[in-house]
């Protein structure tokens, strides 16, 4: 229980700060305090999809269906997430950029990303079969997955990018102000933190789930 | 100054809401574990 | 191992001739497969009617008509076992391996075949110019090479699936997108009349994707192939 309560008033601290106690980043104005909830976003996205690919492939070694319910549901955490790291880096792309969408590698890539789990989740809908379901989806998972690196290699060759991130890397991260620093990186583990609430939560579900089939 | 001060309510009752929810779904999780 | 290698070809071979029996009988999917192409490429030609194209334009449009002619004509592979139930003897017959690598060459050869249609009849109607052929054949080829290995598995998905009808584009489109963005841009540069060194990290990431695609599939097959 305490360690919930904790979860809870850090993350409202974090939030407070992100607004009243980081200075707004140079040249970017007061939106600019949106990189605090859209990078640990993201982060819990790439975090979650990878725990599902990881689910994937045990599901296949070992095949006992627990796995499969792990794979499926971190998907769907990853899928979430990855729609709010988007929404939020559109707005922060409209106030920066001036449009909403203009393929940048990043969005790109994310696109494909829920793109890839948009077809995960049509294949399982369309399988009955509990163990075919499971075993379909992780195959299509693990080759939908392989080619994302091609993309981050061809993409930007092709469109260039204006992602504040190598600029936030480059010159930022030395510059980037102690207290901005303080605050994100308290963000980020905030949103992890909240991640493996949601992960431990999830495991307890399908735990249960099993011994209510097991006792049927 | 004020807009900031929306947002940031806005952000903090959204993460209360999700917090509370969060809270619901462990306590019924607990209950049935009991079971 | 080589007499292994001679064995597997053999029956991938056996696997191969029989679906192009079966095939040469109806010949279903290959005239639903050609129809489809040229279909396509007609609507095109009369969209764009008598104005000028870009090569870039040229390179899309060749591509979108290759990606959806594929999507509707390679679906069939594995459905057609499965409707007639022969799927048991080919699963009593061989390896799944080899199941892979018969359908993986039946489905390319079915696809070049049609490329052979379509590309003189899309420089028929829409005449664009193309500065350096050989780049294009040799696009095309490898092209054609990692949409049919990506397209042979995942049809073997669709077929295990209960709504068949349109999966197979659904699940494909967002695998084969490096592929079929990397395909436009060496198409483009082949038509602008680049050489083969310009055009060199296209033809990698085509090759690349072509092996790596397969790779995994051989290793994957497995699992959707058993029951």
């Amino acid at each position: 229980m305490f360690w919930k309560v904790f979860l809870g008033i850090w993350m409202s601290l974090v939030i407070i700060a992100s607004f009243l106690y980081a200075p707004p980043a140079l040249g970017l104005g007061e939106v600019s305090r949106i990189i605090y909830y859209h990078v640990p976003l993201a982060w819990v996205a790439v975090l979650a999809y990878m725990v599902s690919m990881i689910n994937a492939i045990k599901y296949l070694r070992t095949s006992s269906i627990e796995y499969d319910y792990r794979t499926s549901f971190n998907a769907e955490v990853g899928t979430i997430f990855a729609l709010l790291a988007t929404v939020t880096g559109a707005i922060f792309a409209n106030a920066t950029w001036g449009t909403y969408w203009n393929w940048d590698p990043r969005q790109t890539s994310i696109f494909v990303l829920l793109l890839i789990y948009g077809s995960y989740f049509a294949l399982r809908s369309a399988i009955d079969d509990r163990e075919q379901k499971a075993r379909l989806s992780s195959v299509y998972a693990i080759i939908a997955f392989i080619t994302v690196p091609f993309l981050v290699f061809i993409i930007p060759r092709i469109y260039a990018s204006l992602h504040p991130d190598p600029i936030v890397n480059i010159e930022g991260r030395l510059q980037m102000d102690a207290r901005m620093l303080q605050v994100f990186i308290s963000s980020l583990a905030g949103f992890t933190g909240i991640y493996f609430w949601i992960y431990n939560l999830q495991n307890r579900i399908i735990n249960l789930k099993g011994k209510i089939k097991g006792r049927l | 100054m004020s807009e900031l001060y929306v947002v940031l309510t806005v952000t903090l009752l959204s993460w209360a809401g999700i917090f509370l929810y969060l809270l619901k779904i462990d306590a019924k999780v607990k209950e049935l574990e009991k079971k | 191992m080589v007499t292994r290698f001679l064995s597997w070809t053999r029956q991938a071979g056996a696997l191969l001739n029989k679906d192009f029996k079966a095939e040469f009988r109806t010949k279903y999917a290959l005239n639903s497969f050609l129809m489809f192409a040229v279909t396509t490429l007609v609507i095109v030609s009369f969209a764009v009617g008598p104005y000028y194209l870009d090569p870039v334009m040229h390179a899309s449009f060749i591509w979108i008509i290759i990606f959806f002619s594929a999507m509707a004509g390679l679906a069939r592979a594995f459905i057609k076992e499965q409707e007639r139930g022969t799927v048991y003897a080919l699963k009593l017959s061989t390896t799944p391996e080899i199941i892979y690598l018969g359908k993986f060459c039946f489905n390319l050869l079915l696809l070049l075949l049609v490329l052979l249609v379509i590309i003189p009849f899309y420089f028929f109607f829409l005449s664009p110019s193309v500065g350096n052929p050989l780049l294009l054949v040799v696009v095309l080829l490898l092209g054609s090479l990692g949409l049919t290995g990506t397209t042979t598995i995942l049809s073997a998905i669709v077929s295990k699936a209960n709504v068949k009808g349109n999966l197979l584009p659904v699940l494909a489109f967002p695998v084969l997108l490096p592929l079929l963005i990397t395909s436009i841009n060496g198409t483009r540069l082949a038509l602008e009349g680049y050489t083969f060194g310009e055009a060199s990290s296209e033809l990698r990431v085509l090759s690349s994707f072509f092996v790596i695609m397969t790779t995994v599939s051989l290793l994957l097959f497995n699992y959707v192939w058993e029951d």
